[in-house]
């Protein structure tokens, strides 16, 4: 039984094949079809008949379709004219494509890096939320915290049906990591992306595991995952599973999985999981409502109402810990994230995993971009109008001639798309060589491969059809509107033509590059404000060394800093030495809740410090009243010292009152106040003062402060090295300046400063380039004014004062609207600091001149240019 | 244009005026495999005869439909005068070289 070929391949073939091969080419391969189905059977034949009809299709089996309609081929002829005319005039032409290409560049820039940004935790499972807190004291906000008490993941998987599933991370797992190799060698890291996490880790993320059961990695104690970066470190090309990996010296973990290393958009990473069972003391503490460090991720069931779940979590704590909101007067709402919304928007939120919460920059780059995109098809506009002076005899021989209105309307859109089509294909180029530069200059990474997502291909055939269409109606309309009569006798304008629209796209054009102007200088005026405010401490020359956590044994770590501390001592090129559990510009997760006599029983949250007696004069962190602490007095143990900020928060009227009173009066453990200190800036000034609280413990050894003595960093940086690999074999020796470590914290701002200065810079550019279409057009236009004007009398600078007043005008115009605009803009800018840069007069007298200045440079560069051409030549050109 | 064959126009050419007047790309196709041994597509066989056509070595014309081609008709392929007369060359130019050959003794 003969069973036909496939159907569509014969109907692909027929669709593509040209009708006068048909026969010949359909024929043989369905005879060939026919025969070797005999003798291959059908399977085999079907697949050789449809690979034939692939190898057919060729262009030279195509149909070739004529080209007879009339409107293809004007078509074709509107794009060959296109050409022609920019071929022409290449300065116009390329001032206008490049600034078009200025502006898509940036605009695909800019929208590249907000696709990374929203592309955030894209992968997880979907519905997946964190479960944060606004914890009120007396009423008062006092944080938005992001982990949560350990008891809320449970709780809430029992209380409430919708929530499937939770699993809780505790970010304790940073640390010395070491690894004996076989040959005896110790392998040892300071790892900081290290967790501890519930069994379920790899249920709830879209995190890959490579090696280990997604459920048993982390269900025993003493279990840890790697990246596989990690495991690359510490174990090199060996299989690291069922492997042993000591951590911080006293506890050693079995190695059960190797995940995939974290992709960049991820708020999560993490290059060591702990099971959470291995953490000390563990026994799921489903009643512990005090602890908060536990970063809480729940999955709700698909058909969740989230406004309803969210009500509920709202008044879920007020229940549980009604006791202890009502003894300590305050107050906690759970609320809801969605794991792919952490990124952008957890503005303001504390003790955050990442550098999350960007959502108000993003919107800002994107505004930016988008005007800049305005601003190029506004320059487009005004050089296409400009050009039709010029172009005004062509328009009016066609129409002559016989053309219609329709057809060069037509011909005038083909030449914006052409504009715009080229300028996108110019601007990809652009963007690519860029993209290399700009990441090494600000570090903020834009992925080329993105070009070629959905997202950024659609945009691009928008930015071409509606780039085209918004740029080109107008030029259209214009130049097509041209009586044929009067171009052709060859007057129908004047320079005194009445305000219009191309004045107003000017002054549109103004506005937006003067804010941006204006927007500039403060961006890098409240920088310098920020990184030259008086910290309130001296981290000059100040070299820190990563404490070790890697001991053998109860008193060993104090011991063993004891004998560093002596050797330290006796190196001249070391001036002081301080250890604490914290420096400046290291977030400090330590923080807990005090009472004093006067906060009305309040628990009043302040962050604490444990330090050594060096710990202040080191710093030069100043005393306000009392005394530093000392390790000579042995009740200091019991005293603490506050800084001015805390002092406040406790409710003490002043320094003085403070000293002799205690933190948490009455109860077991309380703290004598011997001291006040004046405050510090812990973070960037973006940040209020933090209150602290500062402790002695001259065993705080997470950070060695060392405050060196002199210039040759190397020399003495090998040798406190050597002393502490005598000393520390377990410990890496891990060390940074104190101050470059304070000043990463600018980073961001750094970029937003350097993406400002640039954006703001092109748009100006591409402003002016506009600027200079337009002067060109009206002083094309007067040529015969200024020929007669010249004739009788005028001297040039008469006549660049009479062309540059004109302008003058739109500038000042675009002033009176970017002023007070910007002004408001500012304001709002500046609210997300807490300490804040004064706007002043000066910035918009300085941004006024500097607008004007290079706005009658441009208009001069042409007005200078016709006005000193010689009066004969203009008037003789009739 | 050049008037060069290479080894498969040559072969196709050669194949063509084999079959005579049944020479069209299905039975050139098998009647190659058949000869040579080897496969080639029916449509590198389509673009080899275009080819020669071109040079003038064959011609063609449609001819009648079959059952086995669903009613498509065939271009049937002959060798047309030059095409015969530079085979012809070829091949003369072939027999001369073989006949300077020396003999090889193949022990």
């Amino acid at each position: 039984m003969h069973k036909p070929p496939p159907r569509w391949a014969n109907r692909f073939l027929e669709w593509y094949c040209a009708n006068h091969l048909v026969d010949e080419i359909q024929g043989d391969l369905q005879e060939a079809h026919f025969y070797r189905q005999k003798e291959h059977g059908p399977t085999k034949a079907g697949l050789w008949f449809v690979w034939d009809v692939i190898r057919f299709f060729r262009p030279s089996s195509f149909s070739k379709y004529q080209i007879n309609s009339n409107q293809l081929k004007m078509f074709k002829d509107h794009i060959k004219l296109g050409f022609r005319v920019f071929r022409r005039n290449k300065v116009y032409s390329s001032i206008n494509l490049s600034g078009l290409v200025l502006g898509i560049a940036c605009c695909l820039l800019i929208s590249l890096h907000v696709i990374g940004e929203l592309s955030y935790d894209d992968f997880h499972p979907e519905n997946t939320y964190r479960v944060v807190m606004d914890m009120y004291k007396k009423n008062e906000l006092s944080a938005r915290s992001t982990p949560v008490y350990p008891a809320v993941g449970i709780t809430l998987k029992e209380d409430l049906p919708e929530v499937e599933e939770f699993t809780r991370i505790l970010p304790f797992g940073g640390g010395v990591y070491s690894v004996e190799t076989e040959d005896g060698q110790l392998i040892r890291f300071n790892e900081d992306k290290g967790v501890y996490a519930d069994q379920n880790f790899f249920r709830m993320f879209g995190f890959e595991l490579i090696k280990g059961n997604v459920d048993e990695v982390l269900s025993k104690p003493d279990q840890i995952v790697l990246s596989e970066s990690a495991a690359k470190r510490y174990f090199g090309e060996n299989d690291p599973i069922g492997k042993n990996i000591s951590f911080r010296g006293e506890q050693t973990l079995l190695v059960t999985g190797v995940m995939q290393d974290y992709p960049k958009n991820s708020h999560l990473q993490f290059d060591m999981i702990i099971s959470l069972r291995s953490y000390d003391r563990f026994d799921d503490w489903p009643q512990n409502w005090t602890w908060y460090d536990f970063y809480t991720y729940i999955r709700v069931d698909k058909q969740t109402d989230i406004t309803l779940l969210s009500e509920k979590l709202d008044g879920f704590l007020l229940e549980k810990k009604k006791e202890i909101n009502e003894r300590f007067s305050s107050r906690e709402h759970l609320w809801l994230q969605h794991v792919p919304d952490i990124h952008l928007y957890s503005e303001g939120m504390s003790w955050d995993m990442g550098e999350n919460g960007g959502s108000a920059q993003v919107y800002f780059l994107s505004a930016i971009a988008f005007l800049i995109l305005i601003i190029a098809w506004v320059n487009f506009i005004n050089l296409s109008t400009a050009r039709a002076v010029k172009r005004s005899k062509e328009v009016g021989i066609r129409k002559v001639v016989g053309v219609e209105k329709k057809q060069l309307i037509i011909q005038f859109l083909t030449e914006a798309f052409l504009y715009n089509f080229f300028g996108v294909v110019i601007a990809i180029g652009v963007v690519l060589i860029a993209i290399p530069f700009i990441s090494n200059a600000i570090d903020l990474s834009i992925d080329p491969f993105l070009l070629l997502s959905k997202k950024i291909l659609i945009g691009i055939l928008v930015l071409i059809f509606g780039g085209s269409l918004l740029s080109g109606l107008y030029p259209a309309f214009v130049l097509t509107s041209f009586k044929p009569v009067s171009v052709l006798k060859g007057s129908f304008y004047s320079r005194k033509t009445s305000f219009g629209f191309r004045q107003l796209l000017v002054i549109f054009q103004f506005t937006v590059s003067i804010i941006l102007i204006l927007g500039t200088i403060l961006v890098v005026k409240q920088l310098r404000f920020m990184q030259n405010q008086s910290l309130g401490l001296n981290v000059d020359q100040t070299l820190v060394l990563r404490g070790p956590s890697s001991s053998r044994g109860d008193n060993d770590l104090a011991n063993r800093q004891e004998i560093f501390r002596n050797q330290l001592e006796q190196n001249s090129e070391i001036k002081a030495f301080t250890t604490s559990s914290n420096i400046p510009g290291e977030e400090n997760f330590w923080i807990s809740g005090f009472a004093t006599n006067k906060s009305e029983g309040a628990l009043l949250s302040c962050y604490i410090i444990s330090v050594d007696d060096d710990f202040f004069e080191q710093y030069e962190i100043d005393l306000v009243a009392g005394r530093y602490m000392s390790k000579d007095l042995q009740t200091d143990t019991a005293s603490v010292v506050l800084n001015r900020e805390a002092v406040r928060l406790f409710g003490f009227s002043s320094a003085e009152e403070a000293i002799g009173e205690s933190l948490n009066p009455g109860r077991r453990r309380q703290w004598k106040i011997v001291g006040v200190v004046e405050n510090y800036h812990q973070a960037t000034l973006r940040e209020d003062l933090d209150p602290m609280a500062f402790f002695h413990n001259s065993n705080a050894n997470n950070f060695l402060s060392l405050k060196l003595n002199t210039d040759n960093y190397p020399r003495v940086i090998s040798a406190i090295e050597d002393q502490w690999d005598e000393i520390y074999p377990d410990n890496p020796f891990d060390f940074f300046f104190l101050d470059e470590f304070f000043n990463r914290q600018y980073k961001s701002d750094i970029q937003f400063n350097a993406v400002f200065v640039s954006f703001a810079g092109l748009a100006i550019f591409v402003a002016c380039l506009g600027l200079f279409g337009l002067v060109s057009f009206t002083v094309e236009q007067a040529r015969k004014e200024i020929g007669i004007r010249k004739v009788l009398g005028a001297s040039v600078s008469k006549i660049m004062l009479l062309l540059a007043k004109d302008y003058a005008k739109l500038i000042i115009g675009a002033m009176i609207i970017a002023f007070p605009l910007s002004f408001w803009l500012m304001t709002k800018w500046l609210e997300d600091f807490a300490y804040q840069t004064t706007i002043g007069v000066g910035i918009f007298i300085f941004g006024g001149f500097f607008v004007i200045i290079i706005a009658l440079l441009t208009v001069s560069v042409k007005s200078l240019n016709v006005s000193k051409t010689n009066p004969a030549v203009t008037l003789r050109e009739e | 244009m050049s008037k060069n064959l290479g080894t498969l126009e040559e072969t196709v050419l050669l194949i063509v005026a084999v079959l005579e007047k049944d020479a069209y790309g299905y039975t050139v196709s098998e009647e190659y495999f058949k000869n040579a041994g080897q496969r080639i597509s029916i449509s590198a066989v389509h673009t080899v005869l275009k080819r020669l056509e071109k040079k003038g070595y064959i011609h063609s014309e449609m001819g009648g439909a079959t059952k086995e081609r669903g009613g498509r008709k065939k271009r049937i392929f002959k060798v047309t005068k030059l095409g015969f007369t530079t085979l012809e060359s070829l091949q003369e130019a072939r027999m001369k070289l073989w006949g300077m050959m020396p003999k090889y003794h193949t022990s």
